[in-house]
């Protein structure tokens, strides 16, 4: 705390110094801002900020204009040709910081941050309840992920709730990240705490679903089976399964990754429909946003280089070929009780 | 725990495979090799994750490019949509035979597993995909192969729809005897087919262009 308030002290003087501004009466609380007539006070609109670039915050100084003094937090600016310019800093981005005074490490990366540029961080940092922000702070403060954490979400702020959040709620969902390779998360949700998690999830995928549904006999096909004759009202039996093939759901290459896909095809190889099954740790674990996308389109087509079915090794996939499900979407949860050693539940997804 | 690049690398050594070129996949690793006018390919796929991986069985391709040509040309006329990633056929697995096909999905964690698995992938190189590659030198050991078969005995080399033209394009280009009967009796089958499905009237527009017009 003292080292904090000399730290601004000194800001402060340092500041005020290069602007060349008045600094009389400091008190040991708060010190006076009066900028010189030749400091640009910038509005607030962003585009008073085009050729400006920030050279600091200075939190908490009484800002006197009109003959008024106000306690404000003041950021100052300098732009190509060297003018100097300052505004008090105001909304969200403001009352963040008052929140985070007990959260040193967010509250540096906070005041770092460009009110502008990072306006959607801000509003989403903003919304975090103290629980949250007591994680994130701890994330951040790490020697190994901090950096990396910062960096994504700054790239991407929406991935602060969709992504951050969810993985703090459900370590589980690093298995589901792991699965999609290439997304910005993956080497973020690979680190050491969630290796066990994702451990776990590929134990579940590999060593319990796929050897159980592979095997027709198997007390879990059968029950996978009886489900989808009482949803569908057709035949599993008829249809050959294939693990982990890369699906891409749009045009733009977005894809996702089945665990395990049923095909049946008729009598010259043509795919006449499927059904997806995806492994999850837990019930409530949630479908990453590739997945939920991919549960809005009525085809597929293969990402994966080739697949060879498990149940029938003259039937392949082969990169391109476009698969569809035959009228509505069939999709199936299959989920274990959150240890990942045996199949607890099967549940079609709607 | 058994690293990708290991993998790789010991894929890579395979000496059975001289003369192909090695190519690494994000989801596993391919050879390929171009000779006269085939061009070969041979592909294992990984299943898994950092430090647990398996290896997929291998899937041969050849395509001959006069037909895989023609098929092309000859859809874009109609309009229709085809996959450059396509191949003219494919190896049929090993039937009847004591191969071990669930070594293929074993998961790679420790070096006695590692070199199990690698023995039974150039095992099943060499019994299966070598003598594939080394038996359809030529069109006329396809169309001889296709020749006796229905259409949906066809399927464990050329899968879907494009199965009747292709099989019908390689009798014809090999100048083979049955060339004529076939194409007659796959019409047959195509015609009930396109009467199903927009996708095998659209097989039946091709098939009708490549053998029964002059412009083919």
């Amino acid at each position: 705390m003292r080292f904090c308030k000399f730290l601004k002290h000194t800001i402060v003087f340092l500041l005020t110094f290069l602007l060349g501004a008045q600094n009389s009466n400091a008190s040991q609380t708060a010190l006076r801002f009066e900028p010189l007539a030749n400091v640009i006070h910038l509005g607030d609109d962003a585009a008073a900020l085009t050729g400006y670039s920030k050279l600091g915050t200075i939190e908490e100084v009484y800002v006197t204009e009109n003959h008024l003094s106000k306690l404000k937090t003041v950021e100052i600016y300098k732009n190509a040709d060297g003018v100097l310019a300052w505004r008090a800093l105001a909304g969200v981005k403001l009352n963040l910081l008052r929140k985070l005074d007990n959260f040193t490490n967010l509250k540096t990366w906070v005041n770092g941050l460009d009110d502008v540029v990072d306006a959607n961080l801000i509003t989403k940092l903003d919304g975090l309840d103290a629980a949250y922000l007591a994680k994130l702070e701890t994330d951040i403060a790490s020697n190994s992920m901090g950096a990396g954490l910062k960096a994504l979400l700054k790239e991407s702020p929406d991935d602060l709730n969709d992504i951050w959040k969810i993985l703090k709620d459900d370590p589980k969902y690093a298995y589901e990240l792991s699965k999609t390779g290439g997304t910005r998360w993956e080497k973020w949700a690979q680190g050491n705490y969630f290796k066990m998690v994702t451990k776990a999830g590929r134990d579940f995928e590999e060593l319990v679903c796929k050897q159980a549904f592979k095997n027709r006999n198997s007390a879990k096909y059968l029950e996978l089976k009886q489900k989808f004759q009482t949803d569908f009202g057709k035949n599993l039996d008829d249809y050959e399964m294939f693990s982990q093939v890369q699906l891409k759901y749009n045009n733009s290459g977005d894809y996702f990754v089945a665990d395990q896909i049923f095909i049946k095809y008729d009598a010259f190889g043509d795919v006449e429909d499927m059904v997806v099954i995806e492994n999850k740790l837990s019930s409530g674990t949630n479908f990453t946003t590739n997945q939920t996308s991919a549960l809005q389109s009525n085809s597929y087509s293969v990402r994966s280089t080739s697949k060879m079915s498990l149940t029938n090794s003259n039937k392949i996939l082969t990169q391109n070929e476009v698969l569809s499900f035959d009228g509505t979407i069939k999709w199936y949860k299959v989920y274990s009780a959150g240890d990942g050693t045996a199949i607890t539940g099967i549940n079609k997804i709607n | 725990m058994i690293s990708k690049n290991k993998l790789v690398k010991k894929l890579q050594g395979f000496n059975c495979l001289n003369g192909f070129e090695f190519v690494e996949k994000e989801d596993g690793v391919c050879w390929k090799k171009i000779d006269d006018n085939r061009e070969l390919s041979l592909f294992i796929g990984f299943n898994g994750y950092p430090g647990r991986y398996s290896l997929q069985t291998p899937i041969a391709f050849i395509k001959f490019q006069e037909i895989e040509n023609k098929i092309i040309y000859f859809s874009k006329k109609l309009g229709i949509n085809i996959n450059k990633a396509d191949y003219t056929i494919k190896n049929k697995s090993l039937e009847n035979s004591d191969f071990e096909y669930s070594v293929f999905e074993t998961r790679i964690d420790n070096k006695h597993i590692f070199d199990k698995v690698f023995k039974a992938e150039k095992q099943y190189i060499q019994k299966s995909i070598l003598p594939f590659f080394e038996k359809y030198q030529d069109l006329n050991n396809v169309a001889e192969l296709l020749s006796t078969l229905k259409p949906q005995e066809v399927v464990p080399y050329i899968q879907g729809p494009k199965l009747f033209c292709k099989t019908i394009l390689i009798l014809k280009e090999a100048k083979h005897p049955n060339y004529k009967s076939k194409r007659d009796e796959f019409y047959e089958v195509l015609k009930k087919q396109a009467t199903k499905k927009e996708v095998y009237a659209q097989q039946l527009q091709l098939f009708e262009l490549l053998f029964f017009t002059r412009q083919s």
